[in-house]
């Protein structure tokens, strides 16, 4: 009882009441999804939210947020799943989506080598702008478009390797891995609150009152990581 | 000071005699020291308070007052008639006395709001509480809680940070004393939301204009440069930024007037739920619109362009302000945190937009900014579908930049021209001083200049200069011809 109310109460945007929660803990995440436009990633995500809970499903027409309820362990992890948006002008953007996020998944399609690419702009870039210890997966979407693959398993399968990324070839429509990839996320996921609060300094609402203001001043600062502009 | 003159002029009677309210007439102790006009103004009101505090009038009370107030009111007139000698001081003292008495009455007014308001919060959002002590315990804490953060907004000196701080530590040991206090046990779990939204009510009501003020006076420059960057960007079209959007079909068009409405209300929200709430609704009406034309899942690739261009079209007020006062002090769940961000990020979008960002060359971007009509923006798909052959298109962007240059280089013709012609009527006039001096010094050498023919070639000089044959001929030869009698000259 004790340590759920610390949980929920440190996790920022815990809206649910501890009283009810007499079973297991809860941990909340933020997760941001990144990658070029055609790849993939609401679909994946969509695959993922309204495949296994589809009593959570909290949206009927908006796919931009969504949250997703897995067990791990004796732990209930409610992820909340911010979409980017993945057209090159807005690329800029990014850094408000993934500040404070704990976790991060990178899609690209398997069938274009551009969106690898990219892919790995923005491993790097998350490596060098997002929280410390965030949790970075690579998704290789449309699997099963294996005919048309111009990135080869083995490649990305050792940059991921050398970069300690969480890496799945996934598929939306067959939904091959799809769960698997978030479930690795939600098990790398620190449990505990100490590390996992590597954005919350303090309680609550500090985090709301550091984004806008770190924002501006890392936007006007650096120009962010996507160094265009 | 005017009270102890009046003592001193008027009266040798002890002070406790006169009314409490110093309106110059005597009190009474049975109407507590006031005189009976002071003691109607000032117990009524806190009679009316109290009534509307009850919720109820007691016929009694009303009809004994009113039979009070007759009696008091005759007895008034009388005394009133009783002064003899008007005394402009009695009268000044009158006045404050009168002064007083209306800013008591500003006072309870306000007390009368402030428990009205106090109230209604209690009785919207305190009302699933099953517990008596839980209720009245969030009612004190919050209470305390507001008449300390009251007396700080009133204090100019005690700045933006401090408040927020302030603030933020208050919901966080509400929050937490609800999750570990134990007379909050049986509660719903709704209730942190609902006490969130009390909390609000009540600090906001009083507070909201100090608090946003300090927030409006330090992001002013920011809130102006938005705007007008939105102003000087109200040319863009829904197919510039990739949004799915027809605003031909008058549904989609209302819906979208819908978001963009709220949008601009954002600015009027007093509360940080409020203009949260103003958000989420923008959001849904987006949302509507987005699904009722593609028909698709929205995600974020369609979602943000259309939030960016309804930011455009709305153009709101204090936009920036308004999002810093959302993100200080309201506290979102994670949707809400979501839409924050997006909106948060539609701005810095607009700040940032560069001519590639809408698909335009740089040159036809620094075109719409000067507000020059390149191709007016609501042709632009028109265009798009007449010319099925994008050179056309070209060629005519081409023609219209020509266009300019011409235009713009005949003008710097024109002037160089005027200046010319003004330079060259100076030398003509001063060789011709100079040669009128040397006929005056050697007059034996006038037969000379009349050799020459200087005053013939002088007028026809200025006829080819003036400015309205220059204006129908800009042809070279003109000029060469005019260098040529310049050289002549010169010679």
């Amino acid at each position: 009882m004790t340590s759920n109310n610390r949980q929920t109460s440190n996790n920022s945007n815990a809206n649910r009441s501890p009283v009810n929660g007499q079973s297991a803990r809860t941990c909340q995440f933020k997760m941001v999804l990144l990658g070029e436009s055609a790849v993939g990633k609401s679909s994946l995500v969509l695959r993922f939210v309204r495949g296994q809970f589809h009593e959570y499903q909290e949206s009927t027409i908006g796919a931009a947020f969504l949250t997703q309820t897995v067990s791990v362990d004796d732990t209930t992890v409610k992820l909340e799943l911010w979409d980017t948006a993945g057209q090159e002008r807005y690329h800029s953007l990014a850094p408000m989506y993934y500040r404070g996020a704990q976790a991060a998944i990178v899609v690209y399609d398997i069938t274009n080598a551009d969106t690898f690419s990219r892919a790995k702009v923005w491993v790097k870039e998350l490596q060098r702008q997002a929280a410390p210890n965030i949790v970075i997966a690579l998704a290789g979407n449309k699997a099963d478009l294996a005919a048309k693959r111009q990135i080869e398993v083995v490649d990305a399968q050792t940059y991921a390797d050398e970069n300690g990324l969480i890496f799945m070839e996934t598929s939306a429509k067959t939904a091959m891995n799809v769960n698997d990839i978030f479930m690795a996320i939600a098990k790398k996921l620190p449990k505990n609150q100490d590390s996992s609060s590597g954005r919350t300094g303090n309680n609550g609402p500090s985090i709301t009152v550091d984004r806008p203001g770190n924002s501006r001043a890392a936007g006007s600062d650096g120009g962010c990581c996507a160094g265009t502009k | 000071m005017l009270k102890s003159m009046s003592k001193e002029t008027i009266n040798t009677r002890s002070d406790d005699q006169f009314c409490r309210n110093a309106c110059g007439f005597y009190g009474n102790k049975i109407w507590d020291g006031f005189c009976s006009k002071c003691y109607r103004e000032v117990y009524q009101q806190a009679k009316q308070i109290q009534e509307a505090y009850d919720g109820k009038s007691n016929t009694s009370i009303s009809e004994s007052n009113s039979s009070l107030s007759s009696s008091t009111s005759s007895s008034h007139e009388k005394r009133r008639s009783n002064i003899t000698m008007p005394n402009p001081i009695r009268q000044m003292v009158h006045r404050a006395g009168n002064l007083r008495s209306s800013s008591n009455s500003v006072i309870s007014a306000l007390l009368n709001d402030e428990q009205t308001i106090e109230n209604e919060s209690v009785s919207k959002y305190l009302e699933i509480i099953i517990a008596d002590d839980a209720r009245s315990d969030i009612k004190s804490q919050v209470k305390t809680f507001a008449n300390n953060f009251h007396k700080k907004c009133s204090n100019k000196n005690i700045r933006l940070d401090t408040l927020i701080q302030e603030y933020g530590t208050f919901t966080d040991t509400i929050k937490k004393r609800i999750q570990t206090n134990s007379i909050y046990r049986e509660e719903n779990e709704d209730l942190i939301h609902r006490v969130r939204d009390y909390v609000e009510s009540i600090i906001f009501s009083k507070d909201y204009v100090s608090v946003f003020d300090r927030i409006a006076i330090e992001c002013e420059e920011q809130d102006l440069s938005i705007q007008n960057r939105i102003s000087s960007l109200h040319w863009v079209t829904p197919t510039m930024l990739d949004v799915v959007l027809n605003e031909d079909i008058s549904d989609h068009r209302e819906t979208m007037y819908k978001a963009v409405n709220a949008l601009i209300e954002l600015d009027a929200k007093t509360t940080p739920q409020g203009k949260i709430h103003s958000i989420m609704e923008c959001k849904s009406f987006i949302e509507q619109v987005l699904q009722s034309t593609s028909g698709t899942t929205i995600n974020a690739d369609c979602f943000l362009p259309a939030l960016i261009y309804v930011v455009l079209k709305a153009k709101p007020p204090r936009l920036y302000s308004n999002i810093q006062f959302s993100s200080h002090f309201s506290q979102p769940n994670g949707e809400q945190l979501y839409y924050l961000a997006n909106l948060d990020s539609a701005v810095r979008f607009i700040e940032l937009l560069q001519a590639e960002h809408l698909g335009l060359s740089s040159n036809d971007f620094s075109l719409y900014m000067r507000g020059e009509p390149v191709l007016p923006s609501s042709c632009v798909s028109l265009f798009d579908y007449s010319f099925e052959n994008n050179s056309n298109i070209q060629q005519l962007r081409n023609m219209c930049i020509q266009c300019d240059e011409i235009e713009y280089n005949s003008q710097k013709f024109h002037e160089n021209m005027t200046d010319f012609n003004q330079h060259l009527v100076q030398s003509v006039t001063d060789i011709n001083e100079l040669f009128n001096d040397s006929y005056t010094r050697f007059a034996y050498f006038e037969q000379i200049p009349a050799l020459i023919k200087l005053e013939n070639i002088d007028k026809k000089d200025i006829d080819l200069l003036n400015p309205s044959i220059i204006e129908n001929k800009y042809s070279q030869e003109t000029l060469e011809s005019k260098t040529a009698l310049k050289q002549d000259i010169e010679q």
